[in-house]
């Protein structure tokens, strides 16, 4: 009864003209991004965030969801129509969309894209509904030692789940975990790494490094390799998918939708590995694994339907413990910091409305989607005529104005290109950047409680074991990272990741 | 014996070590403090020198074991990009929007291979207008938009 209950406060903000507003801009911006490749919702979102300054949290948060969710939409439209991944998440989805379109039946992929990704929303929605509560109660009885175990866990799955080099990826957490610590101590208020600018007491701005390397990191990574595009746009008649097809479809969508849910909710995951695990497990058990590749519905189906509901499970961690679970929501705490909001357990009893507005914005948001794909893809396919030597320089004003105006600092503007610079070297160098902005954002929450765990403990390393909640989540960690390093499971995630 | 030709894997330990022993380099200037107690240096010192061993095996693996070859680094469009970010950071506050976004637009659309004079002038055109309506106007944001102006 609580529970419908709290969807109706939600359901209360989220019908608001104000919220339904936000929310359909973000899930078209979402849209948008998703559809152009070369910009990632992680840059969008830190571009808009100053943007949202004057919106009251509520509308702010709606709008920046929508983006991160609506993204996951977009990037198959792509996928199908021009064998590009519009977003990481979507790359499987190239496999067989694709091969779908050269057959001349982009409709149904769409459409199966768009409609199975709704049913993997709703579904996500729901999950979050039940479980944000349950898992906040959880989190409001954990003292520090449990919470940085807890959030080591987190840490170590980012590196699990990482592409490539294992050893390669634990270091840029360690970059991360030392990129936090920049600023201010909180404790004694001693200047860390501060080199004497005045403008890193406060710590480096996430925002920075954000755009830094995933804004202008990119663009130069892209620019090196030119713009060569195939779209296959005539191809799209006849939207709906036969009977057949979702005959074919429909179990895919569910088994894709539980493998997603269940990798989102997970410290680390979200969109990517879901779409990943749910392609390798249809092409599986499939009687026929020889027709994936080659333009199975199930092959659309499945990843498309997993990246969505990992991409809103993952909100999980996030409204419960107030931990984030990957870059996107190592931003979103950002805008909850920005908007006075600490995240954290006590958000959900504190701030009901704003929780629960979300969650049930989530489900218009899908629906909205669902409106704006299918009927309006002509639209979006025209966008994808746009070359990216116009879209790059657009991208370069919004990353400058944005940063500019966070602080009104033309400093942090010049810190971004240094972060640009440093991107570009990671990109060249083969290491994966996403774990370390996750890194960056739980540093400092992780030396807070590293600190105080110790102090309470008197310096008794031990404890980290004794507590039976931090024992499970070391043990788990640890399981993790040696069952990567065991052979046979590597070559499976190493084939997993190849196959894109 | 075959020539060692270093591959990412080795700069990337190269990178790690540096990252490493700069942050153990400085972080030992703070004060260190005990377990019980630990003061404003202890983490960084502890991460910085577990992130030199990460580092330590990366460059070693890279030299050991064949890793991928560095792709050879285009310096136009990184050095066009990091210069039109940072002629914005310069500009934005003694001249203002509009010129800091036509340098952004000018100096970044270089950095892509083909120019086309025409197309140069119509995008700088829009995006400057663009900027200044939406940010200044429409989001009422407190820039200084023309030089001189206060």
């Amino acid at each position: 009864m609580e529970l419908l209950h709290n969807l109706q406060v939600g359901f209360g903000v989220a019908l608001t003209y104000t919220n339904l507003f936000y929310c359909l801009i973000g899930v078209s911006l979402g849209t948008l991004i998703g559809v152009l490749p070369g910009i990632g919702p992680v840059a969008t979102i830190a571009m808009l965030l100053p943007a949202t300054f004057a919106l009251p949290p509520v509308s702010a948060l709606i709008l920046l969801a929508g983006i991160y969710y609506g993204a996951q939409y977009g990037g198959s439209t792509t996928a199908i129509l021009v064998n590009l991944p519009g977003e990481s998440s979507s790359v499987v989805t190239c496999l067989d969309g694709y091969q779908m379109a050269r057959q001349g039946r982009a409709g149904p992929a769409l459409a199966i894209a768009a409609l199975g990704s709704f049913f993997a929303g709703c579904v996500g929605t729901l999950i979050i509904a039940g479980f944000a509560k349950p898992l906040s109660d959880l989190a409001l009885a954990l003292g520090p030692i449990e919470k940085f175990s807890l959030m080591a866990l987190g840490l170590v799955a980012a590196v699990a789940l990482a592409h490539g080099s294992l050893v390669k990826a634990i270091g840029m957490v360690l970059i991360g975990l030392l990129l936090g610590t920049v600023g201010a101590d909180t404790q004694t208020g001693q200047m860390r790494f501060t080199f004497g600018i005045p403008e890193l007491t406060d710590g480096i701005g996430f925002v920075v490094v954000a755009m830094g390397i995933f804004g202008f990191g990119e663009i130069i990574a892209n620019l090196e390799h030119g713009d060569q595009r195939e779209v296959f746009t005539s191809n799209v008649r006849g939207l709906f998918p036969r009977g057949e097809d979702l005959k074919a479809a429909w179990k895919a969508v569910v088994r894709g939708t539980a493998v997603g849910a269940l990798l989102g909710i997970l410290p680390g995951g979200g969109a990517v590995l879901g779409s990943f695990a749910a392609y390798t497990l249809e092409k599986k058990i499939s009687k026929h694994p020889e027709r994936f590749g080659k333009g199975a519905i199930e092959g659309v189906a499945a990843p498309e339907s997993a990246n969505n509901a990992g991409a809103q499970t993952s909100f999980i961690p996030l409204l419960s413990l107030g931990i984030p679970s990957n870059a996107v929501m190592a931003l979103m705490v950002g805008a909850m910091i920005i908007h006075g909001i600490t995240p954290g357990p006590q958000v959900m009893t504190e701030r009901p409305d704003l929780v629960w507005g979300m969650i049930a914005s989530m489900w218009i948001g899908n629906l909205l989607l669902v409106v704006l794909n299918l009927p309006l893809i002509r639209i979006w396919v025209l966008l994808l005529k746009l070359p990216y030597r116009l879209l790059f320089p657009t991208i370069l004003v919004l990353c400058c104005v944005g940063i500019y105006t966070l602080n009104n600092s033309a400093t942090e503007v010049a810190l971004a290109a240094l972060f640009g610079l440093l991107g570009y070297v990671f990109i060249k160098l083969g290491c994966e950047p996403a774990p370390l902005l996750l890194a960056m954002v739980l540093g400092p929450m992780m030396e807070d409680e590293l600190r105080r765990g110790m102090t309470i403990h008197r310096g008794d390393a031990t404890v980290f074991l004794r507590s039976p909640f931090s024992l499970s989540m070391l043990l788990l960690a640890a399981a993790l990272l040696i069952a990567i390093v065991v052979p046979a499971v590597r070559r499976k995630r190493e084939e997993a990741f190849q196959e894109a | 014996m075959q020539k060692f030709r270093p591959g990412k894997d080795f700069f990337a330990g190269l990178l790690y070590i540096a990252f490493g022993s700069a942050a153990v380099a400085i972080g030992r200037g703070y004060a260190l403090g005990t377990a019980a107690r630990m003061g404003p240096g202890y983490f960084p010192v502890l991460v910085g020198a577990v992130l030199v061993i990460v580092g330590l095996v990366v460059a070693a693996r890279g030299v050991l074991a064949k890793s991928e070859r560095l792709q050879r680094l285009m310096i136009a469009p990184l050095a066009l990009v990091l210069a039109a970010v940072l002629l914005f950071a310069v500009t934005i506050e003694k001249l203002g929007l509009v010129v800091a976004v036509l340098a952004v637009v000018v100096v970044g659309y270089l950095a892509n291979a083909r120019w086309r004079p025409l197309e140069l002038v119509l995008l700088a055109g829009l995006l400057t207008a663009a900027s200044v309506l939406i940010f200044y106007y429409g989001l009422k944001l407190p820039f200084k938009v023309w030089p001189g102006a206060a």
